[in-house]
């Protein structure tokens, strides 16, 4: 962990909020002020980081909620999550409400207090790249990737790749997020969210997110697992999946896939637990989680 | 550099003056709407919570201008020709407030529960009050007030 200096409040000192009308126009004052803008939707992660004194360069807040990205479509082969959505919309919408494959993404919404769900973005959930937040792993356990716009045109990034370190994404000065793309699967398979909070309006002490899928012989033929809180950015447990993968869905593979978990990490210490703490929790939330998640698929 | 930000508050349409860095809550408080309590800075108590286009949000973390164009209702535009709102007035009867400091929020959050989750159940309104936070009364009496509107069929 870094150490984080606390400034005075007054460092966070925009000059401008500007409307964007299209992403077009948000690409150019991108490009054109670089670093010292940035893409706001309700501006929570912005104001609360700029309150903790971390975005003292940023001068230009640009506005991008009037160039149509709120929107939850399923097309073809993707769910198709528009960046300005907020995170309550997008739990609230019934194909990630009702079907187990994607149900992750509701549990997680919920998590939120309604004040927060109501108004933070999908993309400000995304982008903040802050390791606490409980969209990113959910995503990750999703295969989501992101569409990223820049002066050079579209690409396209793997959630779980986006990350570069502590508030640091790959994204470049000049791109913004327009949208989040879930691939829709089908297969005997199910997904959950568990949290340990401090108080319910806070960030979660620890966050994870899983998604298995079953063979025709009851074993797991694939999964994901992916938390938050847990490091320096939100992440994968590779180790932790790599133990479940054909292994069958009981009470042993659970543990063992815990132990993994609790081993793969890299927790720092902070006011709401210590590093023993998260790793506890880590082994806890990883049973949990799965039970949950046989419960769902029906597994006895 | 001041945005104009134009907003229904409380019924009324108006025109505010916000700097590009001001949260919603600061703004509305400078402008007389005081029940808008500032108990932190970073939505970890709730005693901000306005509703905006009949959600609950908390006013100190989003930015004013985000409030721009939208309905905002504050604890102030509740009651009506002198006569308090029904979930203000189970909150008194049920002696849901103790020093009060947190009541503006936990109204306008039972208010929209009220309205919009009607079958709520104490455990689903528990969880909707979770953004909230009292130091005084323990929740029950609050979750009583809110439970006794809904039964009571009061809007
Ligand atoms: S003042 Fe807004 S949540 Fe505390
Ligand atoms: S009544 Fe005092 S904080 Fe709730």
């Amino acid at each position: 962990m870094p150490r984080v200096y606390v400034k005075p409040y007054s460092e966070f000192r925009p000059d401008e909020y500007i409307r964007a009308k299209s992403k077009e126009e948000v690409v150019s004052l991108l490009k054109q002020y670089g670093e010292a803008a940035r893409v706001v939707g309700a501006g929570i992660t912005i104001h609360e980081m700029g309150v903790l004194g971390f975005l003292p360069q940023v001068k230009k807040l640009i506005d991008v909620r009037a160039v149509g990205l709120d929107y939850v479509a399923v097309t073809g082969k993707w769910i198709k999550v528009g960046g300005s959505t907020t995170v309550g919309n997008m739990g609230d919408h019934e194909i990630f409400r009702n079907q187990p494959i994607y149900q992750t993404v509701s549990e997680a919404a919920d998590s939120f207090p309604l004040q927060v769900a109501n108004a933070a973005t999908i993309a400000g959930n995304i982008c903040s790249a802050v390791p606490i937040v409980s969209m990113p792993p959910v995503l990750m356990t999703l295969d989501a990737q992101v569409v990223l716009l820049g002066s050079s045109g579209e690409r396209i990034l793997p959630v779980d790749s986006l990350y570069e370190d502590y508030l640091i994404t790959k994204m470049k000065p000049d791109e913004f997020l327009t949208e989040v793309q879930i691939p829709l699967r089908d297969g005997k398979g199910a997904s959950v969210y568990v949290a340990e909070k401090t108080v319910a309006a806070d960030y979660p002490t620890v966050s994870l997110s899983a998604s298995v899928f079953l063979d025709d012989g009851g074993k797991v033929k694939d999964c994901r697992i992916a938390m938050g809180s847990v490091g320096r950015t939100a992440r994968r447990l590779p180790e932790a999946e790599k133990t479940l993968r054909g292994a069958k869905m009981e009470a042993q593979s659970y543990a063992r896939a815990g132990e993994a978990a609790a081993k793969e990490i890299d927790p720092s210490a902070d006011l709401r637990a210590s590093h023993e703490y998260r790793r506890i929790l880590t082994r806890y939330l990883t049973k949990k989680a799965l039970g949950r998640v046989a419960e769902k698929l029906g597994v006895k | 550099m001041n945005t104009d930000l134009e907003m229904t508050v409380n019924g009324f349409k108006t025109i505010l003056k916000a700097e590009p860095y001001e949260n919603l809550r600061d703004l509305l408080r400078k402008s007389g709407y005081t029940s808008v309590k500032k108990g932190c800075d970073v939505g970890g108590c709730g005693a901000c919570t306005v509703l905006a286009n009949d959600k609950p949000v908390y006013s100190c973390c989003v930015l004013a201008a985000w409030a721009d164009g939208k309905t905002i209702v504050t604890l102030e535009g509740l009651a009506k020709d002198g006569k308090l709102d029904p979930i203000q007035r189970t909150f008194m009867e049920k002696g849901a407030a103790q020093c009060g400091f947190c009541t503006p929020g936990f109204i306008m959050v039972s208010k929209y529960v009220v309205e919009h989750k009607p079958n709520a159940t104490e455990a689903e309104v528990r969880k909707a009050l979770g953004g909230n936070l009292c130091r005084c009364t323990g929740y029950v009496k609050i979750v009583e007030a809110v439970m006794a509107a809904k039964e009571q069929g009061l809007k």
